[in-house]
């Protein structure tokens, strides 16, 4: 069990991405509501653990390709928050200067690959990465996120057949919310689960619960070990549940309302929370702290955002071309 | 008439054509119980059920590919993309399939098929969400190409789109989707391959479609007030084009502007201005203008987005360089 190694300042740590993902998305929600941001946000409120325990075991010389929901991979692999908000606000100061939304943001000098908008689009890239990580001979992997929706998408199919083939060092994480859009899983696909695909493509694949974060660790853990041997890619997927509709300002008139008021009582902070106080691991002062620190971290960046200039049009044609 | 948004109109065709034909109905992401990205589709579930109002996978490819075959079966899929920019994944259906089927089976084949999908900049929406592709898709022969600048237009080509029996890209712009107009209510159909003038003017013609035909009659306003009076013209179908509407008004006014929201290089542009100056070369005053956006992608952040789109002052600016007589006038 690879969590049985965790030490005290890796269940902090935890936490910390944990509360910082949602802090940082409540204020999204709220400052996008006021029109104090330009990026639209799709909130990850409910499936925080997915991203953050599997990102966190990723290290400097590993990649991450992060998708819409899934904030803790940028925090994980060392991006700021300070960063993301200039970002949300599009000031200069955020990704590419305000050319690319800050869901999107890549940074290879921090292993974090640029993200598509065109949902599937950036699983391909990622066996890419994969195979140059095979290339120059490393152990690192490459954790590529996506929802159960984008496993619908041809790129899936095709990246995960060539991962395979190739033994690339490739972790797929689906986060399977049940829901693209406003499209339901049964909408989506026949099989009972996501992970079963992976035996069509003759790779491991794992069905772990996305609301227990040491479940996301122990699964992406497992599938890294792999990997990092040689052994080639495996499908994760974690089961979660998005509490609020597609983006900010969708609604959600199309859901039953208890049902979705039922997934808020398996929330991954709480859950999280309880192991941390049952396990005499953190006392209740020390989560506070934690929680304080991320407060403070994020107030930091708004006025950080809010102090930077919005980017000017001199620089709309640079870096067309090298 | 009744003053409706571009969107119902859209929703009002479609609504229409299922009633008056039971071959048509509609496939796309969404499109059901959530009413489509944009909400298009909104209250069609509700009235026409799963039966017409289809709604996938996350799978362009297979929706495209689906509404050929089903097509050939002599059935009218209408098609919804939630963006323009996905049309890359439908691509090989498009070109590969769509627009051949009549032509391999030397025309003896049903096809009619919309395949209809928001474009355009403007909601800092990003370099994924916000493109223009008519350009991308004009070289394609086999494929007509509708890009409604207004809720009349956008009513009348649609229905006329899908009585038509060939494969047809429908493009909506996202920022004209709350703009209202006057629609009859009841049946009626705008042609395709029509171009129309919806200002008329002697100094100077500017040609555009979708979005920047608001923009361009703004631009208009602005040089009216200079003494300049621009002749808008809205091209409404690229393929096939309306080339003698656009040569009959340049006749007139001896100068043209052509705009587009996407970039210049290898855009609508530089065709319709080949075009012209092969039909009206000897009556042209000045070379003829193009104006598009910035050659990039499409930025996110908003002064970047307003800095890469042409804009009413972009498009007077050139009209202005093109109506100053350049050897002294004539
Ligand atoms: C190719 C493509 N099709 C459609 C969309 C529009 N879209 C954005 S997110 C989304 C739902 C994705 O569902 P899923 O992958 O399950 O992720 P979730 O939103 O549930 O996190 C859709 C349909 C897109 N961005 N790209």
């Amino acid at each position: 069990m690879y969590v049985e190694k965790l030490q005290k300042k890796d269940y902090e740590e935890l936490y910390y991405y944990l509360y910082l993902t949602r802090y940082a998305d409540e204020i999204f929600c709220k400052y996008y509501k006021q029109g104090k941001l330009q990026e639209n946000h799709h909130s990850s409120q409910g499936e925080e653990a997915v991203a953050v325990g599997s990102g966190i075991l990723l290290r400097d010389d590993d990649y991450v390709v992060p998708s819409l929901r899934s904030r803790g991979h940028f925090w994980t692999k060392g991006i700021t928050v300070r960063e993301m908000m200039a970002g949300m606000y599009g000031k200069v100061t955020g990704p590419a200067k305000g050319k690319n939304t800050s869901h999107h943001m890549g940074d290879m000098a921090r292993g974090v690959v640029c993200g598509s908008g065109i949902i599937g689009g950036a699983l391909p890239v990622a066996v890419g990465v994969g195979l140059g990580i095979q290339k120059r001979g490393q152990d690192s992997v490459c954790l590529v996120s996506f929802g159960d929706g984008s496993t619908s998408r041809g790129d899936f199919h095709e990246a995960m057949n060539l991962a395979a083939v190739w033994k690339l060092p490739v972790i797929f994480v689906c986060e399977n919310n049940f829901i693209a859009m406003g499209n339901s899983f049964k909408k989506e696909m026949a099989v009972d689960n996501v992970a079963i695909r992976a035996s069509a493509y003759g790779m491991p694949g794992v069905t772990a619960d996305g609301n227990d974060v040491l479940a996301v660790y122990e699964a992406t853990a497992e599938a890294i070990a792999r990997a990092r041997k040689g052994d080639g890619p495996s499908l994760l997927e974690f089961t979660t549940h998005r509490w609020s509709g597609h983006g900010v300002k969708d609604p959600d008139t199309y859901r039953d309302r208890d049902e979705v008021e039922g997934y808020k009582k398996d929330c991954p902070l709480v859950n999280f929370n309880k192991h941390l106080i049952e396990k005499g691991i953190l006392t209740v002062e020390e989560i506070a702290a934690v929680e304080q620190k991320v407060i403070s971290v994020v107030d930091d960046a708004i006025e950080y955002a809010e102090q930077s200039e919005l980017p000017t049009a001199d620089i709309v044609s640079t870096n067309v071309y090298a | 008439m009744a003053e409706i948004s571009v969107r119902q109109a859209i929703r009002e065709a479609m609504r229409e054509e299922m009633l008056r034909d039971e071959k048509v109905f509609l496939i796309g992401e969404s499109i059901g119980p959530y009413g489509g990205c944009f909400k298009v589709t909104e209250g069609l579930w509700a009235e026409f059920g799963d039966e017409k109002i289809m709604d996938t996978p996350l799978s362009e490819s297979a929706i495209v590919g689906c509404g050929v075959g089903a097509a050939m079966m002599g059935f009218k899929p209408i098609v919804e993309l939630m963006f323009a920019d996905f049309v890359t994944i439908g691509m090989d259906q498009l070109v590969n399939n769509a627009a051949k089927m009549k032509y391999l089976h030397d025309g003896d084949i049903d096809f009619s098929m919309v395949l209809r999908m928001p474009q355009g900049a403007g909601a800092t929406m990003g370099p994924h969400h916000s493109q223009s592709v008519e350009s991308w898709i004009m070289n394609i022969p086999g494929i007509k190409i509708v890009l409604p600048s207004n809720a009349y237009d956008a009513k009348g080509l649609l229905k006329s789109a899908v009585r038509d029996n060939n494969p047809i890209v429908f493009i909506e712009h996202k920022l004209l989707y709350n703009d209202k107009g006057e629609v009859p209510t009841g049946d009626y159909t705008v042609p395709l391959g029509k171009a129309k003038v919806v200002r008329e003017g002697t100094d100077v013609t500017i040609i555009a479609y979708s979005y920047m035909v608001k923009i361009a009659l703004q631009a208009a306003e602005m040089l009216a007030q200079e003494g300049i009076n621009a002749e808008v013209v809205d091209v409404r179908t690229i393929r096939p084009l309306d080339i003698d509407t656009l040569a009959d008004s340049v006749k007139k006014t001896e100068k043209a502007v052509i705009v587009h929201e996407a970039p210049v290089f290898g855009g609508a542009a530089g065709e319709i201005a080949a075009a012209l100056q092969e039909k009206v070369f000897d009556y042209l005053d000045a070379p003829i203008g193009r104006i598009g956006a910035a050659e990039t992608p499409v930025p996110y952040s908003q002064p970047l987005e307003h800095a890469y789109l042409p804009n009413a002052k972009t498009i007077a600016a050139k009209v202005r360089e093109i109506v100053t007589p350049r050897w002294g006038g004539k």
